[in-house]
């Protein structure tokens, strides 16, 4: 066992490290330490959300270097360039580094440094008084992570229904819906798809490869290393289409025309698995019918694609049925109808019998968890504010609908929302419509933000919480069910916080002891609460702190599902719903309808974002070593149109959209590689957050020029790619 | 005797950098510099048909290394396994090495003011483990091993898998890290990132075809002449050793 | 030999020519350039720029055991070099610098350049002419100092350029580039400069004036006559009641020894003994000896004649085995270090020849054959007792071994007993 430590060995390492913060400001000489074997600690990764399996090698009680845990059954010791940073995370200069309390105006940045036990006091007794002044449900909580779950409890425990993590409305919601709505369950994180046994690979809407999650990209790859057929529809050549057999190049925003041309052509030639949905799913004739119009020809003139690709590709994917990967993308709230995209997808998916099947879509296998007896919650009689399960009837109500309390908050319908308490996002880049989160902050008789950075946020904020960083914490473990092998994955402090920093966990629990909430928290420490969890699991705590993951037996496909596993398609009939009886009942369309977009102005551009590898959200742009591979993001522009505007390859520019919203100024990238209807930078990057001295003000950020959005009505996600952008005409540099 | 070679699947390499990161990472290396570097072709060809890769640039531990002989401290040489390291003891920071590689592998560190490079991460081969850039790939695109043993990856990539090196018609010094790709990612790399001749740098030229011929011209007419002096001398039997 | 001033007789006393601290600067300087010479050599190993042979660079190599050190050596060395000129410079800047460098040592006047055209003549054998007077240098002495003040400073900026990576890389490969062209002038001065000091016989008061400070007045009168009408002006000035000319410091014993050709004062030999092994200790970890040294070079030759026997023989096997060099040993060089120093010291004082010290009443060849039986019967005796007096009583004796003194004492009680009755050898 090379890479695990014994418990003991863990606690030794921990210990030192709590020794030695201290001396934590030694730098090693470049080169010293390198080969040099290193105590481990078993950890996963937040440097995104996939959490990978981490060895946080510790030296001299520093994080001297990350390795990805080869016993991860996920990752497998892999690590992306983010990975392999954290510790630069771990030690950024710019951290917050004790509790903050506002002595200037909002967004002034004037802070009085305060202790722990005068921040807490402050805190509850602020929450007590909203409480009694307002209610509960005045106070809401903007999530996000693995700890979010702590912030969650103590927030319902204080009688409020009112949290909402921007993973749902500004990112996967719809497609969560859409496959719900389809198969009875989502599609779940990480996404479970065969990527290494699919014979095809359909991306539309995923640019996988500048979106890196390390198991998906190896199990990608070896799929293409296999000779799957890669089909890539993106409006602009990304890394996935330079290895794609066939590139569509589509007129964004009309994918759910392309998507019932291929449904058209796989019903019209009999290509479907049709023992699959015989078996399987509901309203297959009502779908035939439905699509009969939907040509490729038709779908051509929709999408600006060749109709002979559009048949081609539908055929490729149906010889390779039923190991297609359709890969359901992540973040997919783009125009508004995104819950009705998601179910094109999901149809197709079905038709080509991938879904519970190797090579396709695989199924979730549930683990049995443990918990506390905890008292009942609260009940609201006012109801949530956001929306979620009334003006948007699908949402999901455990995630919410971040947009609806921006709206609530600026509207106080249907009642007040007087304070926000921000927990491991920011809002200012997540949320788009940044005028109006403004707007919504500085109405908030109290503004809370837990975070590691100073990030723009946190100027506005009432009381800043510095957290600990993931390699100084406890967290809730990562249970994984959504894999051909469910897991369990451990985050365990690498080294003793830093500077004043607490963990979530303990910030929540110290929160509910003096809002008297001890209740929800049942538990001493996190060994007691991770021991009550893994209680069912026949593992022990010590293997699982030395090995950092375990993996469980999975039934991932329709083959292997026995009745513990429960209804197949837990849907209200029980079967693939090809016609959603749900979407029919609440007055929408049953099958998804094409609804064609607004098409940019001459001199126009539709604005698109994405993700860069090296970066995750607005969360990484500080990162000394990270910032050292990608300090500032680019605007990918067409070369012909770039040339028509006369901008040389790196002539900075300001893109400024129809609200007349501006962008910071930015390096432009004429290429080939993008249609001449859109332009295309990566997010993150424009943060205007004096505080973080590699981040601030570098490269432009998409956020202020997504000053309009689409809402879809039937989940609340927010449709951001309905935005039109022109290089602002004076500013050449 | 061990050769060791990369080889580096472009068709499975997405770009990432998580090689450049953990190389960074395990060997401290200055932000904005890097031993193994991941660069984009760029899209090449008309739309729609266009084709891109990246290049997975590192040290290719070449068998005629140019960057050896232009060392004048003797800091860059070639240990027994065929790796090309650097001797940080030794480095002098002159960059005479960085001019002369022609894959631009070499950067002078601005922190330790020494020339640094890859070195197939020695230190961690001596632990029995494989290179960080390879240990970490997301895209599993890396490989490295031994040429002379024909179980290893590497012999199947580069004596089977048609993994080839980044040559042009004018540079060929015999790089063993080698890409493979299916879709002739190599080829295109090869185009886009053709290795430049090897240079050395004006003060270096001036060394070896002026001030070294001359300082030898002049040290050797001073030592003539003081024979010719001394000869002159005994003949006229000046030679007087005691006043 | 004819002079531009024949008014004088020719005197005969010895006047100043050099301060102490001129003299330790010199010595100073002379052993550092070796060194750097030597170890700089031997750091250009590139097939671009070596210009030493390779197998010299690979003997100065080993010796420092890796290039590593050998560069840190040469750093090292450099450093504490321009450390000292530093000093100097600086507490020394009105005496030293002003005074001696710029009055003395570089201002060059006419006379100094036909000086060094018809001394050049002259040595060709081209010319009789009469040198011109000179001062206290002559002019080569005068271009030579020149140069060096122009070149040292180029040399120790480029070497601190090149030891701490001031600059650009383009700073640093020009430093390395300057550094070498600037040592080459340097090293084709100093080999004019050391042949007129060490070889050329009219410059040899020069080289011993660089040890005592004292030049015969005769050869300043010939050499150095307007230095030496200087020094005379001097003179009469006090007489006629100026203030007390500065009494010239009277040599010490050592340094008269130096120049009276007398053997070094016993005491003033055994602290320089006690320093060459202490040296030895610290250089190469071990102490002094000679019997060793006689039987590696036996050993050698009987591994070259019967190897078999050699290297099977349960004594001779402890200095002959297979792959290792017989004469790979500090003591085989320390004895070639023996002679050549012997025969340098003996040639400085002026005593070489061809002799056989013996008594009075034995002839030569009984005395060959005497110190031959007793060579062997102490060579015996010394492999015995494992060392003889250098190797056991010396280095032993320094480390406080018994054996040691055990031995020394056995020495002197042996001697006592056998003088008296070998006495007549000797008296």
């Amino acid at each position: 066992m090379p890479q695990g430590i014994s418990r003991r060995n863990w606690f030794r390492a921990t210990s030192a490290a709590a020794a030695t913060t201290a001396a934590a400001t030694a730098t090693t000489t470049p080169g010293q330490r390198a080969g040099q074997p290193a105590l481990q600690v078993a950890t996963n990764c937040e440097m995104c959300f996939w959490r990978c399996g981490a060895l946080a090698q510790i030296q001299n009680g520093r994080v001297a270097r990350i390795e990805g845990n080869p016993q991860h059954p996920l990752t497998q010791g892999r690590l992306c360039a983010r990975g392999n940073a954290g510790h630069q995370t771990l030690y950024d200069p710019d951290r917050l580094k004790r509790p903050q309390l506002r002595t200037g105006a909002r967004g002034e940045g004037r802070f009085q440094e305060i202790s722990w036990e005068q921040a807490l006091d402050w805190f509850a007794a602020r929450l007590s008084d909203l409480k009694s002044k307002y209610g509960p449900e005045s106070v809401a909580i903007l999530p996000h992570g693995v700890s979010s779950g702590f912030f969650s409890t103590l927030m319902k425990a204080y009688g409020t229904p009112n949290s909402a993590e921007p993973a749902f409305a500004q990112c996967r919601g719809p497609r969560e819906v859409g496959y719900a709505l389809t198969f009875g369950r989502g599609v779940g994180s990480p996404e479970p798809l065969d990527l290494a046994n699919a014979k095809a690979v359909v991306l539309i809407g995923s640019h996988l490869g500048e979106n890196v999650f390390t198991s998906q990209i190896t199990q990608f790859a070896d799929g293409l290393s296999k000779g799957a057929q890669l089909i890539v529809v993106d409006p602009r050549f990304s890394t996935a289409a330079s290895k794609a057999t066939q590139w569509l190049p589509i007129r964004p925003g009309t994918d759910i025309a392309l998507l019932l041309a291929w449904m058209n052509v796989i019903l019209a030639e009999g290509l479907e698995d049709k023992d699959y949905l015989a078996k399987h799913a509901h309203g297959l004739d009502e779908l035939r019918a439905h699509v009969k119009p939907f040509t490729p020809e038709w779908a051509s003139a929709e999408t600006e694609l060749p109709a002979a690709q559009i048949r081609d590709t539908a055929r490729m994917m149906a010889a390779a049925k039923p190991a297609v990967v359709l890969h359901p993308g992540r973040h997919v709230t783009w125009y508004g109808d995104d819950t009705q995209r998601a179910r094109a997808m999901a149809i197709l998916t079905a038709l080509l019998g991938a879904w519970g099947r190797s090579g396709g879509v695989l199924l979730p296998t549930a683990l049995k968890r443990g918990s506390f007896k905890l008292p009942p919650f609260p009940e609201s009689k006012r109801g949530r504010a956001d929306g979620a399960g009334t003006t948007y009837p699908l949402a999901s109500e455990e995630q919410g609908v971040t947009n609806g309390i921006v709206e609530a908050t600026l509207t106080a319908q249907p009642y007040p929302i007087k304070s926000w308490i921000v927990y491991g996002q920011n809002v200012l880049e997540s949320i788009p419509q940044r005028e109006r989160t403004l707007a919504a902050i500085k109405l908030l008789d109290l503004f809370v933000v837990v975070d590691i950075l100073p990030v723009e946020q946190t100027l506005y904020a009432d009381l800043i919480l510095p957290e600990a960083t993931y390699l100084e914490r406890y967290d809730a473990p990562h249970i994984v069910e959504s894999a051909a092998r469910p897991f369990i994955s451990l985050r365990q402090p690498a080294v003793a916080p830093l500077h004043d920093s607490r963990p979530g966990w303990w910030i929540a629990k110290q929160m509910a002891a003096r809002l008297g909430l001890d209740a929800w928290f049942p538990w001493k420490n996190p060994d007691e609460h991770l021991s009550k969890l893994i209680e069912p699991m026949g593992i022990s705590l010590s293997e699982l702190k030395a090995r950092g993951a375990m993996a469980f037996e999975g039934r991932p496909t329709i083959e292997q599902r026995t009745e513990a596993d429960g209804p197949l398609f837990p849907t209200e009939s029980g079967k693939i719903e090809l016609s959603s009886k749900t979407l029919k009942e609440l007055g929408h369309d049953p099958i998804p309808i094409y609804h064609p977009p607004a098409d940019p102005p001459p001199g126009w551009f539709r604005l698109l974002y994405g993700r860069a590898p090296v970066h995750s959200f607005a969360r990484t742009e500080n990162n000394a070593l990270l910032n050292g591979l990608m300090s500032e993001n680019t605007v990918w522009m067409n070369d012909h149109a770039a040339r028509d505007l006369g901008l040389a390859p790196g002539a900075r520019i300001v893109l400024q959209n129809s609200d007349g919203s501006e962008s910071l100024p930015v390096a432009v990238q004429p290429t080939a590689a993008i249609r001449k209807d859109c332009v295309y930078m990566a997010h993150g990057f424009g943060q205007q957050a004096p505080g973080l001295h590699k981040a601030n003000a570098r490269g432009a950020s998409d956020t202020p020029l997504i000053s309009r959005v689409k809402i879809d009505p039937l989940m609340g996600g927010t449709g951001m790619r309905v935005n039109f952008v022109r290089v602002k005409p004076e500013v050449h540099t | 005797m061990a050769r060791y070679a990369m080889v580096t699947d472009l068709t499975r390499c997405v770009g990432c950098q998580a090689c450049t990161a953990a190389c960074n990472a395990e060997w401290d290396v200055p932000p904005g510099q890097a031993r193994t570097r991941v660069l984009p072709t760029g899209a090449v060809g008309k739309f729609p048909h266009l084709r891109s890769a990246f290049y997975v640039a590192q040290c290719n531990h070449c068998d005629d290394a140019p960057c050896l002989s232009p060392c004048p401290s003797g800091a860059t040489f070639r240990a027994e396994n065929g790796i090309v390291k650097i001797d940080r003891n030794l480095c002098i920071g002159c960059g005479f090495c960085v001019q002369a590689c022609p894959y631009e592998a070499r950067y002078l560190n601005p922190a330790t003011k020494k020339v640094d490079k890859c070195d197939f991460c020695s230190a961690r081969l001596e632990r029995g483990r494989q290179p960080a850039c390879v240990t970490t790939c997301t895209g599993h695109a890396k490989y490295f091993g031994d040429l002379e043993d024909p179980g290893s990856d590497v012999y199947r990539l580069v004596y089977s898998g048609g993994a080839q090196r980044i040559e042009s018609d004018d540079v060929k010094v015999g790089p063993n890290v080698y890409y493979a790709g299916r879709r002739g990612e190599p080829e295109l790399v090869a185009q886009m990132f053709p290795p430049r001749q090897p240079q050395l740098p004006s003060s270096g030229q001036w060394w070896s075809k002026v001030v070294k011929p001359l300082a030898l011209a002049m040290v050797g007419a001073t030592f003539a002449g003081q024979a010719i002096a001394f000869f002159t001398q005994l003949r006229k039997g000046e030679g007087q050793f005691d006043e | 030999m004819s002079s531009a001033v024949q008014m004088h007789s020719t005197p005969t006393g010895m006047i100043k020519k050099h301060h102490v601290a001129i003299i330790l600067l010199h010595w100073f300087n002379a052993i550092t350039w070796l060194l750097e010479l030597t170890t700089g050599a031997a750091l250009i190993q590139s097939e671009h720029f070596r210009f030493a042979p390779l197998w010299f660079v690979t003997m100065i190599t080993e010796v420092f055991g890796s290039r590593a050190n050998l560069l840190r050596f040469h750093i090292a060395a450099g450093l504490t070099w321009i450390t000292v000129f530093a000093v100097y410079g600086i507490f020394g800047w009105q005496t030293y610098f002003h005074q001696e460098v710029l009055e003395r040592e570089v201002a060059l006047d006419r006379d100094d350049f036909n000086w060094l055209r018809i001394r050049l003549l002259r040595i060709l054998g081209r010319s009789n002419e009469p040198l011109p007077p000179q001062g206290i240098y002559n002019a080569g002495q005068k271009m030579f100092a020149v140069m060096v003040y122009i070149m040292f400073p180029i040399i120790m900026v480029t070497g601190l350029i090149m030891a701490f990576h001031w600059g650009s890389m383009t700073v640093v490969g020009w430093a390395v580039v300057i550094h070498f062209a600037t040592v080459a002038v340097v090293v084709s001065g100093l080999m004019v400069h050391v042949y007129m000091g060490a070889v050329f016989p009219e410059e040899k008061p020069a080289f011993f004036s660089m040890i005592t400070g004292m030049v015969p007045e005769e050869f300043a009168y010939k050499h150095h006559h307007k230095w030496w009408k200087e020094v005379k002006m001097l003179e009469e000035l006090h007489a006629a009641g100026q203030p007390e000319p500065r009494p010239a410091p009277a040599p010490s014993r050592l340094l008269t020894a130096l120049r009276m050709k007398e053997y070094w004062p016993g005491y003033w030999a055994g602290l320089g003994l006690g320093l060459t092994l202490l040296a030895t200790f610290l250089i190469v970890g071990q102490g002094l000896g000679a019997s060793g040294g006689f039987t590696r070079y036996l050993a050698f030759i009987l591994s070259l004649v019967a190897p078999g026997y050699a290297s099977a023989h349960p004594y001779w096997s402890n200095y002959v085995q297979p792959g290792q060099p017989v004469l790979m040993d500090f003591l085989v060089f320390e004895l070639i270090g023996v002679a050549l120093g012997g025969l340098l010291s003996g040639w400085l004082a002026g005593r070489l020849k061809w002799t056989t010290d013996k008594g009075p009443r034995i002839s030569p060849k009984t005395r060959w054959m005497l110190a031959f039986l007793g060579g062997a019967i102490s060579g015996v005796g010394a492999r015995m007792a494992r060392g003889c007096t250098s190797g056991l009583a010396l280095s032993g004796g320094s480390v406080l071994s018994a054996g040691a003194f055990v031995f020394m004492l056995a020495v002197f009680a042996a001697g006592f007993v056998g003088a008296f009755f070998l006495r007549r050898i000797w008296l």
